[in-house]
C-alpha cells in the first residue's frame, strides 16, 4: 500500500506563515530539501501531523533570499544549512548559521 | 561563581563509534549547550544520481550506510516504483519485509553491544554481538553478502528465499528469541544499567515533536507512530503494535529497541507464514519521469526518499534524509543540562550512524 500525501505549492513570502501553521496543528518538521530547476530552485517542506504527511513546494529564482523557518522548528537549522552550502541558496536568520562549513567538501555549492 | 569552559568532543575520541563533533558549553560539570558538527566524512552520494543509470544508482544508494543498505535499496525501488507506477508482485513484499525486519534485528543488537561497551558490560556486549553475527550469517545464506545485499530491484527484488530456508530461519530465530530474553534480564533488571540510564538525557514529548524527533528517540518519548504502520511492503498484512515508552529518558529508549527485537521476530513469523508464491520481480520499462516521496521506517526511525525524474535514464535529484540526521536537534536538546560524565552515552541513544548522516 503507497501512502497518500499532499504536496501544496505555496509562495515563498507565505514560507513563516505556512510554518506557524503547522506548529500551530503540532505537526513536525520531517524534511526540507530542494531540488535545482531550470530557472532557480524547487524547496520542499515536509511535514508530519500524527500519520499525515504534508508536503509543500515552493520555487524560488537563484537570487531570492527566503527567511530561515528555524525560529519556528528549531530542528530546521541543519537542513536549511544544507541547502545553504550545496545549492547555494540564500537562507536568512537561520538560527545557528555555520557559514557554509556544515559539509567539509571541496566543490563550492556542487548542487548549484 | 561556576567556571564555563568549552571542551571540544570528537570526531575522533575512544567513546564515539563514527565522526561527529560537540563543542560542550560546560559549567563545571554540567553542560549547558552543545554545538553539533557534522560533515568530516561527507561523500556525495546524492550528487552521483545525476551521472549514474536509475538502475545503477540502486548499487550507490545501499552504500549510503552498512547497517540499513537493505532498507536504503529498498526506499529507492519503491520511490521509483512509484513514480513509474509499477506494482511489485506479493512474494517480493513479504521478502523485503522479512529483510528489513531482519536489518532491524541486527542494527539493535549491534546498538545493544555498543551501548553496553559504552558502560563497561564487555561480556553483555560479546554475547549480543555473537547473536548479531548469526543474523548476519543468515543474510549470507539468502542473499550472498553481510553488509551490502545488492537484492533489491526496481520491480521487485532479485533473490528468492525458498521455504526451507524461511523455516530454518524461524527456528534459529525461535532459539535466538531465548537468548535474547536472557539478555533483556540483564539490560532492564540489573541496577548497574538502570544507574546508568534511569533519568538520564529525558526528551519530552512535546521536546521530540518540536526537535523532528523519529524513531526509538520519539517513540520512548511516548509518542505512538511507526511508519510501517503506512503498510509499505507487506506491513499492512502483518499485525503488530506500536511500541512505546513513557519515561522519556535512556533507560526508555533502551527498552523501547529491545521490545521492537521481540516485535521483529513476531513480524519475521507472520511474514513466513503468510508469504504467498509466485513471482519475485515485473519487468521495467522506460525512464521515471515525475516525483516521489517515500518514507521507511529503519531501526533508527523514519527515513524519508525524495526522487524526481525527467524521463531520462539519469535522475535530477535523489534526497535521503537519514534517521540520525532528523535526531541531532534532539541529541542537542538532551545534552543541555547532563553530567559531563554522561555525554558518551547519549550520543549512544540516539543510535548515531553517522554513515547515513554523511551521505
Amino acid at each position: 500500500m503507497r501512502e497518500a500525501y499532499k504536496l501544496t505549492t505555496i509562495e515563498f513570502a507565505d514560507l513563516s506563515l505556512m510554518a506557524l501553521e503547522m506548529r500551530g496543528i503540532g505537526a513536525r518538521l520531517s524534511q526540507i530539501c530542494s531540488v535545482r530547476t531550470k530557472d532557480g530552485f524547487d524547496l520542499l517542506y515536509s511535514f508530519v501531523k500524527d500519520y499525515d504527511f504534508i508536503n509543500y513546494k515552493v520555487s524560488i529564482d537563484e537570487d531570492t533570499e527566503i527567511e530561515s523557518i528555524s525560529s519556528i522548528f528549531p530542528n530546521a537549522f541543519l537542513y536549511e544549512n544544507e541547502m545553504s552550502e550545496l545549492f547555494g541558496i540564500k537562507i536568512k536568520y537561520i538560527a545557528l548559521d555555520y557559514k557554509n562549513k556544515l559539509y567539509d567538501i571541496a566543490v563550492e555549492t556542487p548542487f548549484k | 561563581m561556576s567556571k564555563r569552559s568549552i571542551v571540544p568532543f570528537g570526531p575522533q575520541h575512544p567513546v564515539l563509534p563514527e565522526p561527529i563533533h560537540l563543542d560542550l558549553v560546560l559549567e563545571d560539570e554540567k553542560v549547558v549547550e552543545a554545538i553539533p558538527s557534522i560533515g568530516f566524512v561527507h561523500r556525495g552520494l546524492e550528487k552521483l544520481v545525476e551521472k549514474r543509470n536509475f538502475h545503477d544508482y540502486m548499487y550507490v544508494i545501499e552504500r549510503i550506510c552498512g547497517i540499513c543498505s537493505f532498507m536504503h535499496g529498498m526506499g529507492y525501488a519503491e520511490g521509483i516504483e512509484r513514480i513509474m507506477d509499477v506494482e511489485i508482485p506479493d512474494r517480493a513484499k513479504y521478502l523485503r519485509t522479512i529483510w528489513c525486519e531482519m536489518s532491524r534485528l541486527h542494527s539493535h543488537l549491534l546498538w545493544l553491544g555498543l551501548l553496553a561497551d559504552a558502560f563497561g558490560f564487555e561480556s553483555l556486549f560479546m554475547h549480543c554481538w555473537r547473536m548479531r553475527e548469526t543474523i548476519l550469517d543468515m543474510f549470507e545464506a539468502s542473499t550472498g553478502g553481510r553488509v551490502i545485499f545488492s537484492v533489491n530491484k526496481i520491480g521487485g527484488v532479485l533473490k528468492d528465499m525458498d521455504n526451507s530456508m524461511l523455516r530454518t530461519f524461524v527456528d534459529m530465530f525461535d532459539k535466538m528469541e531465548e537468548e535474547v530474553r536472557q539478555l533483556t534480564n540483564v539490560f532492564l533488571k540489573d541496577y548497574t544499567v538502570a544507574n546508568r540510564l534511569k533519568g538520564v538525557g529525558i526528551l519530552t514529548k512535546e521536546d521530540a515533536i518540536i526537535n523532528g524527533a523519529v524513531g526509538p528517540m520519539m517513540r520512548a518519548a511516548g509518542i505512538a507512530t511507526d511508519t510501517r504502520k503506512l503498510g509499505y511492503a507487506a506491513y499492512g498484512d502483518i499485525d503488530f503494535d506500536i511500541i512505546t515508552g513513557k519515561d522519556c529518558d535512556s533507560f526508555a529508549r533502551c527498552e523501547v529497541r529491545i521490545n521492537e527485537i521481540f516485535q521483529s521476530f513476531n513480524i519475521i513469523r507472520q511474514a513466513v507464514a503468510k508469504i504467498p508464491e509466485g513471482p519475485i520481480a515485473v519487468d521495467v520499462k522506460g525512464n521515471p519521469n515525475g516525483e516521489a516521496f517515500v518514507r521507511l521506517e529503519q531501526p533508527r526511525g523514519e527515513a524519508v526518499f525524495y526522487f524526481r525524474g525527467d524521463g531520462t535514464q539519469f535522475l535530477n535529484r535523489a534526497r535521503v534524509r537519514t534517521p540520525t540526521f532528523a535526531n541531532i536537534p534532539s541529541l542537542v536538546k538532551i545534552l543541555e543540562g547532563c553530567d559531563f560524565a554522561d555525554v558518551p552515552i547519549l550520543v549512544l541513544t540516539i543510535d548515531p550512524c553517522v554513515s547515513c548522516t554523511e551521505r
